[in-house]
């Protein structure tokens, strides 16, 4: 027992701070589009086709769904789902 | 029992040190309060005023400073595949500062007058920290970075067509947004903030040596 609290000891100590969850950062993208969503976002499906193109679906507190698509070149657009 | 208590007293050391490291870090270089701006509170300069530039030519060295260590302060979780992605970003291929092309005078004054810079300014390391933190997530930075490319492309744009001055204006503005999202996203990670914002004339700078 006390082997193990000192085999455990050093990872509860190197264990580093959390960070934005993706719930958090899809909300965030979905802000700095312009749009609101009014918390972390929820219900995310993501998708990726064959030539790279990224789809994630995501659903706001506040009722809006989204899409957020990425380009295989990086470029990102918010899309409200109606 | 001792020991257990010990234990515990070890523990609560270690969480303690976890709460500096969580605060917003001192650097170790003295930092006058001028050049201390909290990133929610910067004034947005719609153009390059060139009483500023004095300004951050004098706060910039002792602040960029701890730049030069990009693992410092910074998370090195950040996961390979979003560190590619946004490597694509184009601020990267900016810092080579080359001869600016056929321009109008007022743009080559406005180009000249941010002009001298920082000793410890460095666009790379301040893009690869950005590109490391966690303290925004994969989809935050993708925006940034389109936000950033369509930046560089209106800046293009401008050299291009070598537009009136107030165009640029228009243009340093748009920077100054970019800016501000920026340094709101990152409060999880005040001493990037701090280090761009204090870098921002550099940066605006070295996005004008952009060649078209």
């Amino acid at each position: 027992m006390k082997n193990m609290l000192l085999f455990l000891f050093p990872l509860l100590v190197a264990m580093p701070a959390p960070a934005v969850t993706p719930e958090e950062d899809v909300a965030t993208t979905i802000t700095l589009r312009g749009h609101q969503c009014g918390g972390p976002a929820t219900d995310i499906h993501e998708r990726q086709d064959a030539e790279g193109n990224k789809t994630v679906v995501a659903l706001c507190p506040n009722g809006s769904r989204y899409r957020i698509d990425v380009t295989k070149d990086g470029r990102l657009t918010v899309t409200p789902i109606r | 029992m001792i020991r257990i208590a010990l234990l515990f007293a070890a523990v609560l050391l270690s969480s303690c040190n976890h709460a500096q490291k969580a605060s917003p870090p001192a650097p170790s270089t003295a930092v006058s309060v001028t050049s201390a701006p909290r990133p929610a509170l910067p004034p947005v300069q719609t153009a390059p005023a060139p009483q500023a530039q004095p300004a951050v030519a004098q706060t910039a060295p002792p602040v960029v400073a701890p730049a030069k260590e990009p693992g410092k302060g910074v998370s090195q979780e950040a996961k390979p595949v979003e560190a590619e992605k946004v490597q694509e970003k184009p601020e990267e291929r900016k810092p080579t500062p080359t001869p600016a092309p056929a321009v109008t005078p007022a743009a080559k004054e406005s180009v000249a007058a941010p002009a001298p810079k920082a000793k410890g300014f460095d666009l790379d390391i301040l893009t690869e920290r950005l590109k490391q933190t966690s303290a925004i997530g994969v989809f935050t930075k993708l925006a940034i970075n389109s936000d950033a490319t369509d930046l560089i492309d209106a800046v293009k744009k401008y050299r291009k067509l070598a537009v009136l001055q107030a165009k640029l204006a228009e243009v340093r503005s748009r920077f100054d947004g970019l800016v501000m999202k920026i340094l709101a996203l990152l409060e999880d990670d005040p001493p990037l903030a701090r280090d761009i914002y204090v870098s921002r004339e550099q940066i605006w700078s070295s996005l004008l040596e952009v060649t078209p």
